[in-house]
This record gives C-alpha cells, structure tokens and sequence, in this order.
C-alpha cells in the first residue's frame, strides 16, 4: 500500500483522462457558446475559432428568455427557504434524539422520494386547474418544495448527527428545551452543512423540467422549459442555444464550485463517521 | 411570557412534545404533496378518466389496471427500463468506484478534479442533453467527427433503435458516475487505517486489500449508493425527453415516458394512473431490501 512515484503516476494519468471526458461536453457548449454564429451552425466549430460574443448578445436581448430566468430564480428562492424551515427542525430532532417510530418517520420521508414526478402530476394537475393554480409561480413553488424536501432532511441529519454530543447535553443540562438547543447551539455549528444544502435544494429547483413543463410552461417559464423553445423543427439556431445553455447552468456551475467542501460531506448522507 | 408556578416540569413537558412539534411541519407538508396524490391515482385508476371522453365517467374497477398492464407497450418499457437501470448503474458504480480508488491518497490536482467532478450531475439536465444532442448528431457531429480522426465508421447514434438506449446510457454514465465517484470517495476517505496496515503485514497486495478490506467496509455506503441511484434512473425523464423523446420507433420508451405518452398526448388520466400506481409498486417493491440500512441508527 506505499505509495511510489510509479502508482501516482499511474493515477494520475486515470484521473486526467477522465476529467478530459467529463469536461468535453462542457467545453463543447462553452465552445459553440462563443463562436461566430455561422461558424457555430455547421456542429463543430473549430477548436481554436475565433471567441465571438454574438450568440451571447442574442441570449440576453431574448427577453423571454431572460424572464424565464427570473421566474426560475424566484421560485428556487422561495421553493428553498421553505425548504429548509420545514426540515431544518425535523432533521435536528431525528438526528439527536431516540425516539419511538423514528426509524419508520425516516423511512416513510425516504420513500417520498421515489414517487416518478408524473405520480404526483397527474391529481395536482387536475387539482390545480380547478383552483387555478396551473401556470402560477406559486403552483410551482409548491411542487418544488416537494422535489427537494426528502433530500435536505437527510443531508441535514448527517450534519447533525456530526456534532459532538457533550455540548448538545450541556445545553439540555442548563435546562435548554429543544428548541433553544437547536438555535442557540446547533445551528451556529452547521452552517457551513446549511448552506452546501440550500445550495443543493436551489439548484434541483433550478434543474426540474417534469412539474415546470406540465404544470406551467405557458404564461410561466423556467429557464429549462424556455430554453427548449430555442429547438426548432427546421433549423436549430445551435450558436444561441448554446449560449443559452451556458447561461442557464452558469451561475449553478458557480454556486456548486463555491461550496465544494461541504457538498462533498454532505452527499455521504452520514453514511459515513467522519 | 409570564413565569408558570414550576418551571422546570413546565419544560419538561413541553420538551417531550419537542420530536412531535419539530416533525409535524414536515410530515404534514409531504403527507399532502405524497398521499393525496397517491389516493387520487388510485381514485383515477379504478374510473374512467379520459379527458377526450369528459362525459364517460364512471366506475371501471380494476379495467384500467388491465388495459395498462396487458398492452404490450407495457412489457416492452418495462424492458427498456429494466436494461437502462442495471447497466446505467453497473457502469456507474464500477468506475465511479475506480475513479475514487485514484483520488484516495493524496495526490497533486486533487481540488481540480474534485471541482470537475462535481458539475455534471449539478448542471442543469436539459442544458447538458441539448447538448448531447448536438454532440450527438450523424452529421457534423463531435462526436462522429472524432470517430473519423480515428478511422472509425461514423454511427447514428440517437437516430438508430439500436443505439439510441445505449447513447443515452451513455449520457447518463457521464452525468452521474462523478457523483457516485464523491461519495465513494468520502467513505474511502474515513475509513479507518489498521485493518490495511493488518492486511499488508500479511503481505496482501493492494487490489487484494481493496477487494477484501475496503470494499466490505464501503457495504453500508455501496447500498446506499445503488438505492439513490436506482430510484433516480428508475425516474430519469429530462434526457430522454429532450434527447430521443422516446424514440425513434419507441426504442427508448422508459415506463416513465410511456406514462407521459398515455397522460399528457392521449390525455388518458385512468389508465396513467393505472401505470403510475404499477410503477409505484414495483419501486417500493425494489428498495425495500434497501431501506433498513438508510435510516437504521449506527452506535
């Protein structure tokens, strides 16, 4: 198991052919984003065309397009706070108190998340349009939160259950219920877990296509709905689409990188002691 | 707030009813997003509720049920979802696995492949098919023009039924192994350092010792890979829907599209549900091995 000069070179030869994989496609969009459009229509422009903005320009003059975006950012927002004040209590509780029926709480919250999206679209769709809910914001923050929900129970629950014991019984000693235990000294203790899985639920919300298409996508885009309008049937504007697909996951690309650290240990779902 | 007569039994109690108060937001918001529409499926599945057919309303009992699971679009997405789900994830976790195994000890780059690693499965999904499309694409294509630079033949890939599944196998392997890749690798990281050392005194080489220490140690965290995994491809609706769209012919009509085909192009809500309640089923019936080792409590 001693690691020598030839095994790391080994790995790293392993890891830079798959990175080189796993980056192709997104330099091919970044690619396509910012050649000149006629260059970009034939598929597969140069590797080292000239870099043109034009695409780009088109992208943010596109004012649906733009509007879509904002609907997105506004949903994620909203679909993420109530995201986590719901969970955020649920999570504490499951992780650092034995109760009776815990287990079988945890593994009811667990199967939430493998209903197929249409299992819930098809009666909301129904309901919605009787009380005029379809194509709303609103109708689609309350889908989003359910996308999400499972997830930032159990990713918070790791985080939680990471914290050492002693200081969460002293604060039970001095007579802190609950409550004041979780604000006072649990929550200034995860914060960095906090925001790796606010980021996390915003950017699923960001991502969703299923409820977003079937139960808005009329007068009330998301930016994944939006950019599909850029598909023709005849000819596909390639140039723009890609640059609209480089605004769209952008910022998420940003988001994600920014707190690398703790989505990294917070995707292990406390599977792990660490 | 005014002082009660004593305090501390006051606490107590109030404290004992803490796992209730801080459950019940949660329990009530998923109880109405996850049993209501699940009671409405099986309402819908056992009447008629064909949306092209407003006034034929009724009760059917078990006839939508029947339709669905006799058509033989049925078994054939059954297939399709079957082949997507095993193989997508064989893959996934084998060099997910793999991937981990090189990024273990430290090693220099380590922060830029961990930062590549964690986009693809973050990005946006219709985004990246778009782009698979394009890449895609018999003509002009990346793809098929790397093909040529090595002397290969170009492919229809996503235009021919019988490369149509594998292409989209494909993007789903590049999309999703990185995040298998991560969590592997946090459990790799933790693991603890003497049964190695143990093993090596015993003159074990280094893939016995992965195979025979470290895989066992990494069960727990393994299932727990296979059951997201699992249920999400199981799910997987986006790529296929911007990339094939099920097709062509219907090559890669997962039961997940074909419940978007019966309920959004045939408007045909009884039997959908029919169809959702069957997929429901067949998911809880899957993971259920899985479940106890999610949720039970580590000591």
């Amino acid at each position: 198991m001693r690691p020598n000069r030839k095994t790391e070179l080994a790995r790293t030869l392993v890891l830079i052919a798959f990175c080189c994989v796993w980056a192709a496609p997104l330099v091919y969009i970044l690619r396509v984003a910012l050649t000149s459009p006629l260059e970009g229509q034939a598929g597969t422009p140069p590797l080292f065309a000239a870099i043109d903005f034009q695409n780009m320009q088109a992208v943010f003059a596109n004012g649906e397009f733009i509007r879509a975006l904002l609907n997105s950012l506004v949903i994620g927002t909203v679909s993420t706070a109530l995201i986590i004040v719901i969970s955020v209590p649920a999570a504490f509780i499951c992780a650092t108190r034995e109760f009776k029926g815990r287990e079988s709480i945890e593994a009811w919250i667990l199967s939430t998340r493998m209903m197929p999206a249409f299992v819930v679209v098809l009666p909301y769709f129904i309901l919605f349009r009787s009380v005029g809910l379809l194509d709303t914001v609103t109708g689609l923050v309350i889908m989003h939160v359910i996308v999400s929900l499972a997830l930032a129970f159990f990713m918070l629950r790791s985080f939680f259950g990471e914290l050492p014991r002693d200081i969460l019984e002293a604060a039970y000693m001095e007579g802190a219920g609950a409550y004041r235990t979780l604000f006072s000294v649990a929550l200034p203790q995860v914060r960095a877990g906090l925001t790796a899985t606010a980021i996390l639920v915003f950017v699923f919300s960001w991502n969703e296509l299923a409820f977003a298409f079937t139960l808005a996508g009329g007068a009330v885009k998301t930016g994944p709905v939006a950019i599909l309008a850029f598909m023709g049937f005849q000819n596909v504007q390639i140039g723009p689409l890609m640059a609209a697909a480089t605004v769209l996951v952008l910022p998420i690309a940003i988001l994600l990188i920014a707190a690398q650290k703790s989505l990294v240990r917070g995707l292990s779902f406390g599977a792990i002691k660490g | 707030m005014t002082v009660p007569t004593r305090p501390r039994a006051r606490a107590m109690t109030l404290d004992r009813a803490a796992p209730v108060l801080m459950l019940l937001p949660i329990l009530l918001v998923l109880a109405a997003l996850t049993l209501y529409p699940f009671l409405a499926n099986v309402w819908y599945a056992v009447h008629a509720k064909d949306l092209t057919q407003p006034l034929n309303t009724g009760f059917t009992g078990a006839r939508n049920i029947t339709a669905v699971v006799t058509k033989a679009a049925f078994l054939h997405s059954l297939t399709v979802t079957g082949i997507f789900v095993v193989v997508s994830l064989a893959i996934e976790l084998v060099v997910g696995f793999l991937v981990a195994l090189a990024l273990w000890k430290p090693i220099g780059g380590s922060r830029l492949y961990t930062t590549i690693l964690i986009l693809p499965f973050g990005l946006t999904p219709v985004a990246l098919a778009l782009a698979w499309r394009l890449i895609f694409n018999p003509a002009g294509g990346p793809l098929n023009l790397l093909l040529g630079y090595f002397g290969l033949p170009p492919l229809d890939w996503t235009a021919s039924p019988q490369l149509a599944l594998p292409s989209l196998i494909i993007v789903d392997i590049w999309q999703w192994t990185p995040f298998v890749t991560l969590i592997l690798l946090a459990g790799l990281v933790a693991l603890p350092k003497e049964p190695f050392e143990a093993a090596s005194m015993e003159g074990a080489g280094y893939w016995s010792s992965v195979w025979h220490v470290a895989l066992p140690m990494l069960r727990p965290l393994l299932l727990v890979v296979v059951l997201f995994r699992g249920i999400d491809l199981f799910r997987t609706f986006d790529t296929f829907w911007v990339i094939t769209g099920g097709g062509p012919g219907n090559a890669t009509e997962t039961l997940n599209m074909l419940l978007y085909r019966l309920a959004f192009q045939n408007l045909n809500f009884g039997q959908a549900s029919a169809l959702a309640l069957t997929m429901l089923v067949l998911i809880i019936v899957l993971t259920q091995p899985f479940m106890k080792h999610l949720v039970g409590r580590r000591s």
